[in-house]
């Protein structure tokens, strides 16, 4: 089995709303995907198929070899609506799940006390979840979906909701897990978040696929062809050499005056490196503090793709 | 572990919590578990409190009676303790009107659950006659100043038997020196004080008055007394003493305990599942068993909170039936029946409740579904007049095989009917109540599983209907 997930011109529509329209895709065994896409694109209805909890209009999934149905107990889910049972204790939510996940009640709880301190959760196992803060309910709701250990694990916009710190910590445990074999698709809308964890992008927009491949692939292919160059001069008379040197297209000003993006031609290569001819040519152009290969953004990739940012699909989405 | 002994595991555990985080609550135990318990202390310590005696009455009774006939009668009934075998007759012609033994009367067996004391007050009193009504305005200082308890003004008409009773006065003033007497009192006379002047001054008015116009007082008490009526029903395995009363109350109280333990249960279901969806961890359960297996063991988890209460409140009725000695109301067959009727019962109920759990967000949009359920469930409580009265009635035996009233019904003809129902009636009723308990756990099932993802606006009926039919 090399997919654990594979998804074939499945649509899924409510009403007269078509919010999964003939996708198809894989999720090879080991790899640490993200679904990515604007609010409303169809990611959570696609998750709730993978997961049997609604059913395709059409279509087929096929989760670990078989259906979601069989293999819950192979699956490890955090949905994007964060529940908790306000009035248990923590370790006995945790418990509780991880028994209906098959989880044998020997060693279970030194195993959650494990995941508590692995999240830096100390001090809450006897405390009720109502008495936790959102972030701290969120972080108990992860460990209740992968104390199991399951060999899937699917995440619906995890790092919404979580500080800049608790994110962090979140991605991380998210790539040790992948690291120890675990495969994993989490969705979100950030799509720098996903570009700092995930080795495989899967990308919607109005219910259909526009991306799905390796990150490295989707950056050579949709690689800018730009050059990012720090001077230490006069940024106008660097300019104004610049522009004469063969192969280069054009020369606007990045994010601070001395940052220059340098747009380089079709028929310049950065698939080795930059070439040497062009680091000596734009050095006689003026001193450069640095000089590196911008790479392509996965927003610039969806701009290029759907030929609009994230956010302004959003907007548009709004009421 | 196999598919299926996975899934009865899982079953478990979503029962185990449900008792667990419903019957192993404070509030659960203090409200099923202490309040019958601190009921039954309280039965049992409240005669002990009210045995204590009362405050007796001691002192001078001052008498103004111009016949002088009063006084020495009010001495005879007490010397005598006519009074208090009047009290005691009173209490124990109470105590039998009760479906229960009392024990009150001597020699019987069981546990005295009134001691008379509580009913009557000591009384140790000199009687000062007074014949001139002249000498009030001394007495009425006297009583102020504590040296008398009370003053009784007996007005000459009161004992007058010259007259008919057509011939009484009209004047409401003038005919109530003829039916009334005045007793002066000081402030603080107990009220209990103040009942046994009254009984004592007005039996020895009654007295008097038989003595006066040549009556025999006890004979004309006894032509009085109403008859008591053994009833005793005569059939093919011989005579048993009819006992009305009991055989209204017993249906009644298994009745509503088969009412109020399902409709607890099924309340909790209802409040849990509601609870799952709007707290969203409905999506998180999902993904680790199905809808099927989540209803079943919620209603399963409840059944067994639902029991308890039963076994509770029928096993504390059990034992007060026991210790008065009526265990023998209760057969075996009418508890195999009864436990038969609650299992179809709760069933139905719960698979109700945890449809319109699924279907629903919040509790006040459960209420707009419950409305027709809760009608059709009320019925039980207002055919329980008939049914008991007549359990063999046409209305009695066809509500009998009307799912959901059929185990309410039943519950109160088994009961209540003095003769055991003919077989067919009973297997009949099991067999469609086993049937629709089938069928609603099915149809609730359809719905419960389209339900629990559903948010937003409570679903119409017809959507619901839409629902079962979802693949």
């Amino acid at each position: 089995m090399s997919d654990a997930i594979h998804v074939a011109g499945v649509s899924k529509a409510f009403g007269d709303l078509r919010a999964v329209d003939d996708i198809e895709f894989k999720v090879p065994v080991g790899s640490l995907c993200g679904f990515l896409g604007p609010n409303g694109a169809g990611k959570s209805t696609t998750i709730r198929m993978i997961m049997s909890i609604i059913y395709p209009d059409s279509g087929s999934i096929t989760v670990l070899g078989g259906s979601a149905l069989d293999r819950k107990d192979a699956i490890g889910y955090l949905p994007e609506e964060r529940g908790v049972y306000r009035k248990m204790p923590v370790a006995g939510f945790i418990s509780y799940i991880a028994r209906l996940k098959g989880v044998s009640s020997r060693g279970l709880a030194s195993r959650i006390d494990e995941w508590l301190e692995r999240m830096e959760l100390p001090g809450v196992r006897k405390k009720k979840c109502q008495e936790l803060s959102k972030g701290m309910q969120q972080k108990v709701q992860f460990i209740a979906s992968v104390i199991h250990e399951p060999e899937l694990i699917i995440l619906d916009e995890p790092f919404s909701g979580l500080d800049p710190v608790n994110a962090m910590l979140l991605g991380r445990t998210i790539r040790e897990m992948n690291e120890a074999g675990r495969t994993i698709i989490f969705s979100t809308h950030v799509l720098h978040q996903a570009e700092q964890l995930c080795d495989r992008v899967l990308m919607i927009n109005k219910g259909r696929i526009v991306l799905d491949d390796q990150l490295d692939t989707i950056r050579r292919r949709h690689d800018p062809r730009t050059l990012l160059v720090r001077t230490s001069g006069n940024p106008d008379d660097f300019k104004r050499h610049a522009e004469a040197i063969e192969g280069i297209r054009s020369i606007r000003e990045g994010e601070s005056r001395e940052l220059l993006e340098i747009s380089l031609d079709d028929q310049c290569d950065l698939g080795g490196g930059i070439p040497s001819r062009l680091v000596t040519e734009l050095n006689a152009a003026g001193p450069m503090r640095s000089i590196e290969i911008r790479m392509p953004s996965l927003d610039d990739v969806f701009v290029e793709l759907v030929g609009t940012s994230v956010e302004r699909v959003e907007e548009e989405a709004m009421p | 572990m196999s598919r299926f002994s996975n899934g009865i595991s899982k079953i478990f555990h979503i029962a185990w919590r449900e008792v667990r985080y419903t019957a192993l609550t404070p509030a659960f135990l203090l409200g099923v578990v202490g309040v019958p318990i601190a009921m039954l202390g309280l039965i049992l310590v409240y005669p002990i409190l009210l045995s204590q005696e009362a405050r007796p009455l001691a002192g001078t009774l001052a008498i103004v009676d111009p016949s002088g006939r009063i006084g020495p009668q009010v001495v005879e009934i007490l010397e005598e303790d006519r009074l208090g075998e009047k009290t005691r007759q009173q209490v124990a012609d109470a105590m039998d009107a009760l479906p229960v033994d009392t024990g009150l009367e001597e020699g019987a067996g069981g546990i005295s659950l009134v001691p008379i004391e509580m009913f009557r007050t000591e009384i140790d009193i000199q009687i000062l006659e007074v014949t001139d009504i002249e000498e009030l305005p001394t007495l009425k200082e006297r009583l102020q100043a504590g040296e008398l308890v009370g003053i009784a003004v007996i007005p000459e008409e009161l004992l007058d038997m010259s007259l008919e009773i057509e011939d009484l006065p009209e004047d409401r003033a003038l005919r109530a020196r003829h039916e009334s007497f005045e007793l002066f009192l000081t402030q603080d006379s107990a009220p209990n004080q103040t009942k046994a002047l009254e009984d004592v001054l007005g039996q020895a008015v009654i007295e008097t008055r038989a003595k006066l116009g040549g009556i025999d007082y006890e004979r004309t008490r006894w032509i009085l007394s109403w008859p008591d009526v053994i009833a005793i029903r005569v059939s093919a395995s011989g005579e048993n003493p009819e006992n009305t009363r009991i055989r209204m109350i017993l249906p009644i109280i298994l009745m509503m305990l088969l009412w109020v333990s399902t409709f607890t249960s099924g309340n909790y279901i209802l409040t849990s599942t509601i609870e799952e969806k709007s707290n969203r961890v409905m999506e998180v359960l999902l993904s680790a068993v199905s809808p099927m297996q989540l209803m079943t063991g919620k209603i399963l988890g409840q059944s067994a909170v639902a029991g308890f209460m039963l076994v509770m409140y029928g096993g504390m009725a059990l034992a007060g039936l026991f210790v008065l000695a009526m265990s023998d109301l209760v057969s075996m067959s009418l508890v195999v029946l009864s436990v038969c009727y609650f299992i179809i019962a709760y069933f139905t109920v719960a698979s109700m409740m945890a449809a319109i759990g699924s279907a629903v967000s919040d509790l006040r949009d459960a209420q707009s579904l419950m409305g027709p359920a809760v009608l059709v469930l009320m019925l039980p409580l207002i055919l329980w007049m008939p049914i008991s009265n007549n359990p063999d009635s046409m209305l009695a035996i066809s509500t009998g095989f009307i799912p959901p009233l059929l185990p309410f019904v039943m519950i109160l003809r088994v009961a209540g009917s003095s003769e055991a129902l003919p077989a067919w009636q009973i297997v009949l009723s099991l067999a469609i109540g086993g049937a629709s308990m089938i069928g609603m756990l099915w149809i609730c099932a359809r719905i419960f599983r389209v339900g629990v993802l559903m948010q937003g606006k409570p679903p119409s009926p017809l959507e619901l209907i839409r629902w079962m039919r979802y693949r």
